[in-house]
């Protein structure tokens, strides 16, 4: 699965900044960020959720299989979080002329760094297993309840800098074409990256856990 | 009759293992003693047997019975004194024992703490807030506050810590009063409290 | 069998009463949470004053400040209620006394009762030094007793968790400020808007955001103290 993955990665790059145009209405080649930025916040969503799922299931099963597990989407979801916010600043300059514009989406995507920083932090200051993945699993549903607030309330709300071409009100997608292509393979392209990434990583938390059971 | 089930108890704490499947059992109108070397595990055994702990392997049942206790009746059942469960240090002694007694019982609480503080020559001492108070006086407190919703079950860990002689005849009347209503598990290397025991269970390392 | 159980209220009560009793002998958490209350009110008169702002900026910079400083304000106090049960011992004692919904509805009146006696003072006082006139009084003052009462609702399982870590004083702004956002950053418009906006259409849908987000951060507090309580 590992090399399709890869294969697939290198043809959405050539796609991104060859085969596809630019988009109407940006500047220069900007738009062509949208095919790694959106799916780079896609995927900090997604793990954001898993890492609620875990957590949640860790609380009704108390196998800490699933905590370790909650961690690695955590720690996976905070580098993704990471990169969609720096592509978005990349964007946001060119557009907009400013890294920053303390746009409604800019800030729900710094949200998710700092409660996914917050979440490491706690596990960082608790000692005892069990006790941390008891706390760090009702930080993280916490958190969870907290989200739609960000995510649908207050972009909704509030006037966005943000284009809408995927998430608006009239409910459609406004890409045709090689971009809607490009866009749509780029998204399960990462998708597909992050589920290689996730596995790798669970598979070597429990690794270590149990050398650590052992030694 | 009242009973109090372990079965195949477990616990570890990271990498250590305190003990591995340990099975007592107590029953009303008997004191079990619970001894063992320092670090054996028995403070943690008594939190396992109070819910304090969740056991990595085994269970613990409390009967009433043939009722089985669920959480709920086990709070206003149990009964607990151990060293490292403190009072209130901002609260009178009078005000601890009370705040105690309307939590398990409510407005059924009435005035039960005075014949307590009377018994433990601490009527006087009401009106200190706990912190001012002798270790002593703090522990006779604590038991008070562990008996005064005339538990089912009553667990005690190294109960007669800092008691002079007086405090000791407090805790063996309070002993043999409970145990008419239902089991005591002690856990103590106190050679002073081993005469209070019926059967002995020993955690080793 | 013992079957007398003690009401739910009634336990809340006697938790909430012993924590204030505790409290107005020691008058830790009030002093300390008022008088950095205090401190930051006079820092920011001090620094910026109500002459600095351009009229038309007033609304929306004054009512930013002011919920930075109820903010901060509640991350001094509003955790004290649990982690004096960690550090006294008293905690285990508890947890054999008392049900968990008691022991998170009893802690959690008495932030409130706490976070409410800090607002009463502040908000006038920041009003009167900043020289921060409300077109609607009514308005301004309904929207931040309901944005405190979400704030303090989500802060008090906050307290709850940070109380069984280390780095206490630290974690709990950490763990709260990305939960606590939401709130903040709509509170701090909405005062904005009761200041300024002629008319109040804007006030039911705002009143549903709020109400929502504190009914939803209640639901999950009381579903998920359990959890924190007996980790």
């Amino acid at each position: 699965m590992s090399i399709v993955v890869y294969v697939w990665i290198l043809l959405c790059l050539a796609a991104a900044f060859v085969w596809s145009p630019t988009a109407a209405h940006f500047i220069g080649q900007s738009s062509r960020i949208v095919f790694f930025h959106v799916p780079m916040a896609w995927i900090a969503t997604l793990a954001f959720l898993l890492s609620g799922w875990h957590s949640l299931r860790y609380l009704n099963t108390r196998n800490l299989t699933h905590d370790r597990k909650a961690k690695v989407a955590v720690r996976q979801g905070l580098l993704f979080a990471l990169l969609a916010t720096v592509t978005g600043s990349i964007f946001a300059k060119v557009m907009w002329g400013a890294f920053w514009n303390w746009d409604p989406r800019e800030i729900s995507i710094t949200m998710l760094l700092f409660i996914y920083a917050a979440y490491l932090v706690l596990r960082s200051a608790v000692d005892d297993p069990v006790r941390r993945a008891h706390l760090a699993a009702v930080y993280a549903c916490f958190a969870f309840v907290a989200m739609p607030f960000f995510v649908f309330i207050i972009p909704r709300v509030y006037f966005s800098l943000h284009p809408d071409t995927l998430l608006n009100a009239r409910g459609k997608i406004e890409m045709q074409g090689r971009i809607l292509a490009t866009f749509l393979g780029s998204l399960a392209g990462f998708t597909g990256l992050f589920t290689l990434l996730y596995r790798l990583e669970c598979r070597l938390e429990e690794i270590l856990y149990a050398e650590g059971e052992s030694a | 009759m009242r009973t109090l089930d372990a079965q195949g108890l477990s616990y570890a704490f990271g990498r250590h293992r305190l003990f591995a499947d340990v099975t007592l059992s107590a029953a009303g109108g008997e004191v079990l003693l619970v001894r063992g070397p320092n670090g054996s595990g028995k403070s943690t055994l008594l939190k396992i047997l109070a819910g304090l702990l969740i056991p990595e392997k085994g269970k613990v049942v409390y009967h009433d019975g043939e009722a089985v206790l669920d959480a709920a009746r086990l709070r206003r059942g149990l009964g607990m004194c151990a060293v490292e469960q403190n009072l209130y240090d901002d609260l009178t002694a009078l005000e601890n024992l009370q705040f105690f007694g309307r939590l398990r019982l409510g407005a059924d609480c009435g005035d039960r703490a005075r014949p307590l503080l009377e018994r433990a020559a601490l009527w006087d001492h009401r009106h200190k807030i706990a912190k001012s108070l002798s270790s002593g006086m703090r522990q006779k407190l604590k038991l008070l506050a562990a008996v005064i919703h005339e538990p089912l079950f009553l667990l005690l860990d190294e109960p007669g810590s800092n008691l002079d002689g007086a405090g000791m005849e407090l805790l063996h009347t309070l002993i043999l009063e409970h145990k008419r209503r239902g089991p005591v598990v002690l856990a103590s290397n106190d050679p002073r409290e081993f005469g209070y025991a019926d059967r002995v269970h020993t955690v080793a390392l | 069998m013992p079957t007398v159980f003690t009401p739910l209220l009634s336990e809340v009560w006697t938790l909430f009463r012993k924590d204030w009793r505790a409290e107005l002998r020691s008058k830790v958490a009030v002093n300390s949470i008022l008088l950095f209350a205090l401190v930051t009110l006079a820092l920011v008169s001090y620094s910026i004053g109500p002459y600095r702002i351009p009229a038309g900026e007033k609304p929306a910079v004054l009512s930013a400040w002011l919920t930075i400083i109820l903010f901060f304000t509640s991350m001094t106090g509003l955790s004290r209620v649990f982690v004096k049960e960690e550090e006294s011992r008293t905690a285990e004692t508890l947890r054999l006394a008392a049900r968990p919904e008691a022991v998170f509805l009893g802690k959690l009146l008495f932030n409130l009762c706490l976070m409410a006696g800090v607002t009463a003072v502040v908000v006038p006082l920041f009003c009167l030094l900043m020289e921060f006139h409300i077109m609607h009084g009514c308005s301004f003052y309904g929207i931040i007793a309901l944005a405190m009462f979400g704030l303090t609702i989500a802060s008090t399982l906050i307290a709850a968790i940070i109380s069984k870590a280390g780095m206490k004083g630290a974690l709990f702004p950490i763990l709260s400020f990305p939960l606590l956002m939401p709130i903040l950053l709509e509170t701090s418009l909405l005062l904005a808007k009761a200041a300024a906006y002629p008319d109040l259409g804007w006030l039911p849908e705002a009143l549903g955001i709020l109400t929502s987000y504190a009914g939803l951060m209640f639901i999950a507090s009381i579903l998920l103290f359990e959890r924190v309580w007996n980790a």
